[in-house]
């Protein structure tokens, strides 16, 4: 077999990869601009128009509360997570203290903990301390979040010359102002593959939600899309365009971090 | 501007002490230069007097203040990394002002320090650029910006040069040492390049094992070691060395080794250093530019030099000059003979060495002699 057929089989294969992953994407978006009725007996057709009712219906049954719910729970939660993983991240890779080894070891052991298994126990404490709807939720995303914004983190600090930190420190900077004015911008991929990690478990996450949340008012967006399906009957068209808002905030926020993800920002800080 | 001063100065990383006891002095506006084989304790030393490192003992003053237990920016010093460290998000200006917006100065006076460093420094047309974006001979002057716009009492410089290629590092050196003369701030430099050590340094401090062996001027250290490894650190090809034994024949004292035997001039023989030692064993040593063809007509007089009868190993022209590798009795010298010498590979040679420089050590301590 030629080079140029190799190529082209495996481009091939990635065409058809590209497909798999595609293909629900497109099943939701195409269905979600289908009148209702014609998703059960033509689940594959193609729109015969552009009908946005199932939006409107969406849209009346609160889909814009729960976007605004879920934005608000997702960006504090993300920001809470970065903001004290990021300082633990430095702590363990760039200053010497007896017991780091093992501390950090200990908030690894998160990674361990399925959240099934403290749904109860949370439920528990958070009635018995009284919190508040987004609290309630918040608190655990946060506490789920740490180890793993920390493992990584962490392992780009290590990665961070340590002149750089030793010349801020000439420089008259403290520990505090070299992690957020040095090591933060630099480590931009890192804090960007952070927040779409937690970003996207933290919006599409359900159990925490649905146990947790106690008003309708302040339910997330996979919360509410379950309202959307009655115990004998479910309004699919409404679901999918409940689901297509859903996935365009992920689908930007990709976007806008992708590049960080992609490009190092070391280059030329030494040698 | 400050004098800096190490007493009794020790670190110790576990059970290896890298630096040991070392007290030294260095003079307000001097350029001193610690140099020494990887490993020394030179960056060790320059480390601790920043405050990067916390010292196991001793003192460290910097002017009339011990700054041991004081945080390295209320040191007064500034420091230039072998690896430049410099921010690489931010633009070269924001590098520069960094240190400044940190002290709090007023904006005109950071901006105009910044411009005034980047403009004597040749780089005011890159302020707005990112490290990124530079060659290394230009973030290697970014360096030196960034601890010149500080106005510090002490420079500190740890290798700046040794990321630059051979011909920018000569370009470099000569800039360097132009800064210091316009500035004349006190500035202690490391580097493990005797060659650098040699052309930048008012005074040197050679060093090994964490202790100083040798501290004083370029030509004093050349001209007289204080013992082996001095010797033979110091001066490129280094020196060559030969076992020998010092013997005494009606009333002459000749250094003799297999293949060598000259005679030592009247003034070095009658030192008593030197006639306690007759019959036992010495390390001789002589450098390769005091090695010279006899045909050629030479700086040093025939009397004042000694034939050795050589055979040419390796003849490696270098215009000016060749290192020509000679094999003598059972070891090998380099000499740097003028280009017009008739040595040729495989032929028998014979050489003049000038016995008004030769030296003596000590065969077990290694300790100067002569």
């Amino acid at each position: 077999m030629t080079r140029r057929a190799l190529v082209w089989l495996r481009d091939l294969g990635f065409a058809l990869l590209a497909a798999v992953f595609m293909l629900p994407l497109a099943w939701t978006v195409i269905g979600s601009l289908r009148p209702g009725n014609t998703l059960r007996t033509e689940p594959w057709g193609l729109p015969e128009a552009l009908d946005l009712e199932n939006y409107v219906a969406a849209w009346e049954g609160d889909i814009g509360l729960y976007l605004l719910n879920s934005t608000v729970v997702t960006i504090v939660s993300v920001a809470l997570i970065i903001g004290l993983s990021a300082p633990a991240a430095y702590a363990f890779a760039r200053l010497r203290f007896s017991g780091s080894g093992l501390i950090f070891g200990f908030i690894l052991t998160g990674l361990l903990i399925p959240a099934h298994a403290v749904l109860i126990p949370l439920y528990q404490l958070n009635s018995a301390l009284r919190v508040g709807d987004y609290l309630a939720i918040i608190g655990p995303y946060v506490a789920f979040g740490l180890p793993l914004s920390t493992l990584l983190l962490r392992a780009y600090f290590v990665e961070v010359p340590c002149e750089l930190m030793e010349a801020a420190i000439v420089d008259g900077a403290g520990h505090w102002r070299i992690l957020w004015q040095v090591f933060m911008p630099i480590a931009r991929p890192a804090v960007a593959t952070v927040a779409i990690f937690q970003a996207a478990w933290i919006w599409n996450e359900l159990p925490f939600a649905l146990v947790f949340i106690k008003e309708s008012a302040h339910q997330t967006l996979p919360v509410g899309l379950l309202s959307f399906q009655g115990e004998h009957i479910a309004n699919w068209g409404a679901i999918l365009a409940g689901v297509t808002v859903a996935v365009v905030p992920l689908m930007i926020l990709y976007l806008l971090f992708q590049k960080h993800i992609v490009r190092g920002l070391t280059a030329g800080a030494v040698k | 501007m400050a004098q800096v001063r190490l007493a009794g100065l020790s670190k110790r990383f576990g059970q290896t002490e890298a630096v040991k006891s070392v007290d030294l002095e260095v003079k307000d506006h001097e350029f001193l230069v610690l140099v020494g084989p990887s490993g020394c304790g030179k960056t060790t030393i320059l480390r601790m007097i920043a405050g990067l490192e916390e010292p196991t003992s001793g003192e460290i003053y910097i002017g009339e203040r011990r700054v041991n237990d004081l945080s390295p920016k209320d040191r007064d010093i500034a420091m230039v990394f072998q690896n430049y460290a410099l921010y690489p998000h931010m633009t070269l200006y924001d590098n520069m002002a960094f240190s400044l917006r940190l002290s709090k100065l007023p904006r005109s006076e950071i901006d105009r320090r910044v411009h005034e460093a980047a403009a004597m420094l040749g780089i005011e047309e890159l302020l707005d650029r990112r490290p990124g974006q530079l060659s290394g001979g230009q973030r290697q002057r970014v360096a030196v910006g960034r601890a010149v716009v500080r106005e510090p009492a002490v420079f500190l410089m740890d290798e700046p040069l040794s990321n630059l290629d051979a011909k920018l590092r000569i370009q470099t050196r000569a800039e360097l040492i132009k800064l210091h003369q316009r500035l004349g701030i006190t500035t202690i430099y490391v580097t493990h390049d005797q060659v650098e050590a040699m052309t930048m340094g008012d005074r040197i401090a050679v060093m090994r094992g964490g202790e100083i062996q040798q501290c004083d001027t370029p030509q004093e250290i050349f001209d007289h070691p204080a013992n082996r490894f001095v010797a033979g650190f110091i001066g490129s090809p280094p020196m060559n060395f030969i076992d020998a034994t010092l013997a005494q024949h009606d009333g002459v004292i000749r250094v003799e080794a297999p293949g060598v035997s000259v005679e030592l001039p009247q003034e070095t023989a009658r030192l008593p250093e030197v006639e306690g030692r007759v019959g036992g064993p010495v390390v001789f040593g002589v450098r390769p530019s005091d090695i010279y063809d006899p045909a050629l007509p030479g700086p040093v007089s025939p009397d004042e030099t000694n034939t050795v009868h050589a055979n040419v190993e390796v003849v490696e022209p270098m215009g000016a000059e060749s290192m020509v590798y000679l094999r003598v009795g059972d070891s090998t010298f380099i000499a740097s003979l003028d280009s017009g010498s008739r040595a040729v590979e495989g032929s028998d040679l014979a050489v003049a060495l000038n016995m008004r420089k030769i030296h003596l050590f000590d065969a077990e301590t290694g300790e100067t002699i002569v």
